[in-house]
């Protein structure tokens, strides 16, 4: 299911139809990250060498260096407040996260590796990790989980990965 | 090999140089390709891929839209001298050519056309159905993205997606002995001959100037055979800007013979005065 989703761009992209026009591949986005999260892929296809993230591989550390050195726009040039990113949205798989699956092992890894600590990863009773609506979609969650039980749907995308707890609304105050 | 000659090849290496080495660098004033670049605070654009993103119906940042203005206009004043002096792709095509053994010119009748339809269909395709083709057929950008995926450990994938396609052209042009793909196929030649063509005959710009008084060839002449891509410079108003490279061949080949042919800066026809 997920090779049919979107791929996950970098902070600040444009919604995906309008990303895939304005982008003009130049490669400025992927030499500017300091962790080489960026990178093009390079099959034959609509996305051949225009800018994604892969959180397996390497997630955003939202250093937020990417979005001003974007030419095009289709990376946001004014965008520089990290819990603005809307990259995706991070989804925790009850069947497999441990806290949730009661192995034994009381694993808080996506919790406490969150940049946005405490607003996009909260633990509901002090032990199971809720995924919020301030989640940016950094993909860090997803790089750290000892258990692959993190997804990242990108943004735009309508589509909820298989045993995935709920999402929780923001607590950051005035946002639901 | 004249002094001239290895100023032009040294420049061509020293950006393909740079262009190979500068993830590794470290120098945050270069950033970019040759799609789109940034050198300080001045942004360079391919006009070929600001186009397409017109095409779509989106406009682009100042940025891009500057980039792409500040090179059409240096191929106004200075013609194509990114093709000849820039251009990687370039570069190893001339390396390539200059192994060959001169052959009977292929025409260089239908060589706009061809290159239009191509730079059409493919700013369309993109527009309708955002199929990158032109990301597969812009070699100088392509060529310059490769040393990036490396740096990015893409894997050898990109290879195949950047490089075959340029493999694959050069190869051709070894065995055929012409350079193909800049003169009957390249779009950014297209934008880019248009420009430095409309260039007016009154006003200052980089020439090629032909004597016809001093030229000494009758047939076969040197300016011709010493052009890669088989123009001829024998017209009041020097080879067509539309196709010419500004690689100076031909004026080194003419210093032999008759030296009809200079580079020039100032306008090509005087302003006429008007007569009582």
């Amino acid at each position: 299911m997920q090779a049919f989703l979107p791929p996950l761009r970098p902070p600040g992209a444009l919604a995906e139809k309008d990303f895939i026009k304005r982008c003009v591949r130049c490669g400025q986005c992927v030499t500017i990250c300091p962790h080489k999260s960026i990178i093009l892929p390079s099959f034959l296809g609509r996305h051949r060498g225009q800018p994604i993230i892969d959180p397996h591989k390497k997630p955003c550390y939202l250093c937020m260096l990417c979005p001003p050195s974007c030419p095009t726009g289709a990376l946001d040039p004014t965008l520089s407040d990290l819990t603005r990113v809307r990259m995706g949205q991070a989804y925790i798989a009850k069947d497999r996260c441990h806290n949730y699956a009661q192995t034994g092992i009381m694993c808080m890894t996506c919790y406490d590796r969150c940049p946005l600590r405490g607003q996009a990863v909260v633990l509901a009773m002090g032990l199971n990790p809720h995924m919020t609506t301030a989640c940016v979609g950094c993909g860090i969650c997803v790089y750290v989980c000892p258990v692959a039980a993190v997804t990242v749907v990108p943004a735009h995308a309508s589509w909820i990965p298989p045993f995935a707890e709920q999402i929780k609304p923001s607590p950051r105050k005035g946002e639901g | 090999m004249t002094r001239f000659h290895i100023l032009r090849r040294t420049i061509q290496i020293l950006v393909a140089l740079v262009f190979l080495f500068l993830p590794w660098l470290g120098i945050t004033q270069i950033a970019g390709s040759l799609f789109a670049l940034q050198i300080g605070p001045i942004p360079f654009a391919d006009p070929v891929a600001t186009l397409s993103v017109v095409a779509t119906g989106t406009l682009p940042n100042v940025r891009l839209l500057a980039g792409a203005g500040i090179t059409l206009l240096i191929a106004f004043f200075l013609g194509r001298v990114f093709c000849g002096w820039i251009c990687p792709y370039g570069l190893f095509s001339e390396w390539i050519h200059a192994f060959h053994t001169r052959k009977r010119p292929l025409s260089f009748a239908h060589a706009l056309f061809t290159k239009c339809v191509i730079l059409v269909v493919c700013v369309q395709l993109f527009a309708l159905c955002a199929l990158p083709i032109l990301g597969l057929c812009s070699y100088p950008g392509a060529l310059s993205l490769i040393p990036i995926a490396i740096w990015e450990e893409a894997g050898a994938a990109i290879f195949l997606s950047l490089g075959l396609a340029p493999f694959l052209t050069l190869c051709a042009e070894a065995i055929s002995g012409e350079r193909l793909w800049c003169r009957f196929v390249c779009p950014q030649s297209v934008l880019l001959g248009l420009s430095a063509w409309l260039l007016p005959k009154q006003s200052p710009g980089l020439r090629i100037r032909w004597q016809a008084k001093q030229c000494t060839c009758k047939e076969n002449p040197a300016c011709v055979a010493a052009c890669s891509l088989r123009l001829s410079p024998r017209h009041s108003t020097g080879p067509n800007r539309l196709h010419c490279i500004q690689c100076g061949e031909c004026v080194l080949a003419c210093a032999k013979h008759g030296k009809a042919l200079s580079w020039s800066l100032t306008p090509s026809t005087k302003a006429k005065k008007t007569c009582p």
